[in-house]
């Protein structure tokens, strides 16, 4: 594919940042994209439903999300609130966990659990007209999961082993490194899926116990999108939802974090790579940051689209890589700033080199106003295909809910980053993108890039791939 | 951050494989697609979709890594590549910097069978589209300083792809093995020699062969009138004169006569196997109930393999199965992850028990209702979009040869019995139509003396 990976990373990250976007100042388009209105209601025993008909296809999509999520987990038990989720399936009340699955299965529904630092999501997509069995089922697993004891020790094995299945892939596994490598002994950096360790030291016992803090209606958020009647769909969760109870836990705030000084650099030994991946970054934005849309702006500019300054240098001109993409992953507290790239060992050291070179033309150049305007203009254009589909419109729904930011605000945002002034771009670019200080994860093979790797810090911190944790 | 989601196979083809796994028509008047086929024979098909202001347009090649040989395997994907980088009126970097400056995105992808272009923008753009689109195919350029940065791009490509993910190593392996004479024998990015060695004249003569505007269908769905789509072609495409289509691929894949086996002996913490059979391609017979197999077998949790390899033997951590819809015959492939400490021979033969009670009784009525309704529920998924649905209206023209069969699927599904269920596993899943490859983990240590790395810094 020609840039199959920067779509995939783009819309992984564009599903999580809500710093969508804007008009162009010269040529404003014909439309203007607005989030559509969605229904809001409290039911009594504090459960958030968020309703928005959809009829084009006779499919229901559910997002389930809880406030919760991986920064809960207790200390050297990393991967209790992923455990949990992926758990709820494994046997009810009224149902086996074989039986769980033949009822999925037999409705053709898509269904999925995953957590991240901040949140708990439950995805359930099915045709209309088993809209009755699926949300039955889904009320089930949420609601009177047993979490037998061998589902769990399976369930944990399978966790481990899936994560040294991820190990062999550098790509998969950078992110994780570098989370940890940045956020050090913050919440945020702690694998939010566990490591082969912290899952040896959870026990069924833990399990329940964090199903029975966070699994709470006044924790949850429901968002419908579909082919439905919102008051039928309102009556039937209440049916299903509405006699849960149980109080919301208590608020667990996490700490900001101020960027990191100096320059720190982590080499990951996998012998057997032929091509070096590095991200380089700092701490970056909150989801609900006010700047969000003219950073939105300029990160399109400096790393977030084919043309960027990043992939133009790395790929187009230099040939050094399949493509090269940087972004900011909004979170609850400021999550990171990423620019990620990957090279053969051969040009390792003037492809991390260009990394930089780059950067520095960023904050000594920035953009003129020509390419401020294609940016705002090339957003707008990619708003409407993001909010497109009944999934992609629950998961929406859910994450402003969780952030905290209403629809209005969400358009505001949009406004505002149509608004984004060159003055604007220069402040982005000194206050959110880093210059002198940085923290640099490389994987490869470190009897051939060990010394390069030593030329941007003082030292260097190294690990094996096949060392358990990250 | 989730590791569940990540692929099992990394091939070239794996996107639209994926939208055309599960292709069934709501009713048919929903499809309501109008078509022009210009002069120059160039089929511009239009589906009329005011949901959202943007619109997807798709261009369909009928070429694909099947249209190469020896020496020049992998130049349909670089073709891929080559076609972003400068025509006559927009040079070089000029046709992304003037689709994205006009709020709109693109992208490609190369299989067998086929190149396909994506371009995904505002409704208000359409001319625009037609005019990159028109440049590029009629005065594409073949700058040497560009084709040698884009060899180094397509390499790391096939790095990222290949060579450092061991899915997609295993599977190119495979392929090779269990197909012999037929050009599905390489894989689509290419050997890595041909992609260091291929040369300008390659390059001019394998364009001329391939894109044409008489080799290519357009699919343009979203908020557009066909009646402007139409005229827009044919001022734009129409003009572009035809040429002769690339030479018919002659060879047939002789029948294999016993089981081949390949081992790929590399630095890994998990094995992998992979097994491949021969089946037919989309418009021979068995197309749909290969479909409901591969649902049988490992779509959900409750497929047959699902439970035994991974939840009751705990034998793998994963398992997948699929075929692609191709032109010529190709294969239908079982992808397994066994557990660690679980020797791969013994998750293959725990695979091959649960293949064998397909063949020898028939599957309950019951269990062949979920599989219909997994297959039927996917492919309403598949038409979510403008974009998906683009793709399987093409895909559906091109590959089974008309996009109105499309009328027809659910009722080819419907008609699939259990008794076909039985008699296409005996027929195909047979241990003489059989490759396996597996990959053996090797230990850190003699990764260093013994690496892949080590062979491509000598070339």
């Amino acid at each position: 594919m020609k840039h199959h990976l920067l779509s995939w990373i783009l819309s992984a990250v564009l599903v999580t940042a809500m710093s969508a976007t804007a008009l162009a100042q010269t040529t404003p388009p014909a439309q203007v994209f607005q989030l559509p209105a969605f229904q809001h209601v409290k039911q009594p025993n504090g459960l958030t439903l968020l309703l928005l008909e959809k009829h084009e296809l006779p499919l229901v999509s559910i997002d389930l999300a809880f406030r919760s999520g991986s920064v809960s987990d207790p200390q050297g038990k990393e991967g209790v609130a992923s455990m949990t989720a992926s758990l709820l399936r494994k046997g009810t009340a009224t149902r086996s966990s074989e039986q769980v699955s033949a009822d999925l299965d037999f409705i053709g529904m898509q269904y999925d659990a995953r957590v991240d630092q901040d949140s708990t999501h439950l995805s359930a997509d099915f045709l209309k007209k088993d809209l009755d069995s699926a949300v039955a089922l889904l009320g089930d697993v949420v609601l009177h999961p047993t979490f037998p004891d061998a589902e769990v020790k399976k369930k944990i094995a399978q966790q481990q082993d899936s994560i040294r299945a991820a190990k062999d892939n550098a790509g998969q596994v950078l992110q994780l490194y570098f989370m940890k490598f940045l956020y050090g002994d913050h919440p945020y950096g702690r694998p939010a899926d566990g490591d082969e360790r912290s899952l040896a030291n959870i026990t069924r016992e833990d399990i329940a116990s964090f199903y029975h803090d966070h699994y709470t209606p006044g924790n949850t958020v429901i968002a419908v999108s579909g082919d439905f009647d919102s008051a039928a769909m309102q009556a039937k969760i209440s049916q299903v939802f509405g006699s849960w109870s149980g109080k919301a836990p208590a608020a667990k705030p996490v700490p900001g974090l101020k960027t990191v000084s100096g320059k720190r650099v982590l080499l990951v030994d996998k012998p057997d790579a032929t091509q070096t991946y590095f991200m380089i970054g700092n701490i970056g934005i909150t989801d609900t940051n006010s700047d969000r849309g003219p950073i939105d702006v300029v990160n399109t500019l400096y790393g977030g689209r084919f043309t960027s300054l990043f992939n133009t240098e790395l790929r187009i001109k230099s040939g050094y890589s399949y493509g090269a993409f940087s972004f900011f992953q909004e979170m609850h507290s400021a999550g990171p700033f990423i620019m990620y790239t990957f090279t053969k060992n051969a040009t390792t050291e003037p492809a991390i080199d260009k990394s930089f070179e780059v950067l520095g033309r960023l904050h000594k150049d920035g953009f003129t106003a020509d390419e401020l305007a294609s940016a705002k203009t090339y957003i707008n254009g990619s708003l409407p295909p993001q909010y497109e589909t009944t999934p992609q419109l629950a998961h929406t729904m859910t994450d402003l809910e969780l952030s905290g930011i209403t629809r209005e605000q969400f358009n505001q945002n949009l406004v505002n980053l149509q608004r984004t002034t060159q003055a604007d771009s220069h402040r982005m670019i000194e206050t959110y993108f880093p210059n002198q200080d940085f923290v640099m994860v490389l994987i490869g093979k470190a009897s051939e890039i060990q010394t390069i790797a030593a030329k941007y810090a003082p030292n260097v911190a190294t690990k094996k791939i096949s060392d358990p944790g990250f | 951050m989730n590791h569940s989601g990540f692929r099992l196979r990394l091939r070239l083809s794996m996107l639209g494989a994926a939208a055309l796994a599960f292709v069934l028509p709501v009713t048919a008047q929903n499809f309501n697609i109008q078509e022009r086929t210009l002069k120059n024979g160039m089929k511009v098909l239009v589906q009329e979709d005011p949901s959202i202001p943007n619109v997807a347009l798709y261009t369909f090649f009928r070429v694909g890594s099947r249209n190469e040989h020896e020496g020049i395997t992998g130049l349909s994907h670089f073709f891929e590549h080559m076609m972003f980088n400068g025509a006559k009126k927009y040079g070089p970097g000029q046709f992304d910097k003037a689709m994205e400056g006009a709020g709109g995105n693109n992208n490609a992808y190369t299989t067998n069978d086929l190149t396909v272009y994506q371009d995904w923008f505002p409704n208000s753009q359409l001319e625009l589209i037609f005019d990159l689109e028109s440049d590029r195919v009629q005065n594409l350029a073949f700058d040497p300083k560009i084709v040698e940065s884009e060899r180094q791009v397509v390499y790391s490509e096939r790095r990222l792809s290949v060579d450092n993910n061991n899915f997609g190593l295993l599977d190119e392996q495979l392929e090779a093995a269990a197909t012999m004479a037929h050009p599905y024998h390489w894989s689509v990015i290419g050997w890595p020699s041909d992609i260091e060695k291929w040369t300008l004249d390659d390059l001019k003569t394998y364009f001329a062969k391939g894109y044409s505007p008489s080799n290519a269908t357009m699919v343009v769905v979203g908020d557009v009138k066909a009646d402007k789509v139409f005229r827009l072609a044919e001022k734009y495409m129409e003009p572009i004169p035809a040429h002769d289509p690339p030479p018919p691929v002659r060879t047939v894949e002789p029948k294999q006569l016993g089981e081949r086996r390949v081992a790929v002996h590399k630095f890994a913490q998990l094995p992998i196997v992979e097994i491949g059979y021969h089946v037919p391609q989309a418009q021979g017979p068995d197309y749909y109930t290969l479909e409901l197999l591969q649902a049988l077998l490992t779509t959900g949790e409750s497929s047959r393999l699902y439970r035994s390899l991974v939840d009751q033997q705990q034998l793998a951590i994963r398992v997948h199965s699929g075929h692609d819809a191709s032109i010529d015959p190709h294969l239908f492939t079982f992808t397994v992850q066994p557990r660690q400490g679980v020797a791969p021979e013994k998750a293959e033969q725990a695979l091959y028990a649960e293949v064998d009670k397909l063949k020898s009784s028939v599957v309950d009525e019951h269990e062949l209702q979920k599989a219909k309704n997994q297959v039927i529920s996917s492919y309403y998924r598949s038409l979510r979009s403008i974009n998906r649905r683009a793709n399987v209206i093409g895909r559906y023209e091109v590959l089974f040869g008309d996009y109105h069969k499309l009328a027809n699927v659910e009722q080819l599904y419907d008609k699939v019995t259990a008794a076909d269920i039985q008699r296409a596993a005996k027929e195909y899943f047979d241990v003489n139509n059989r490759t396996v490859a597996t990959l053996i983990p090797t230990a850190e240590e003699a990764t260093d003396k013994n690496s892949s790395n080590a062979a491509e810094e000598k070339q």
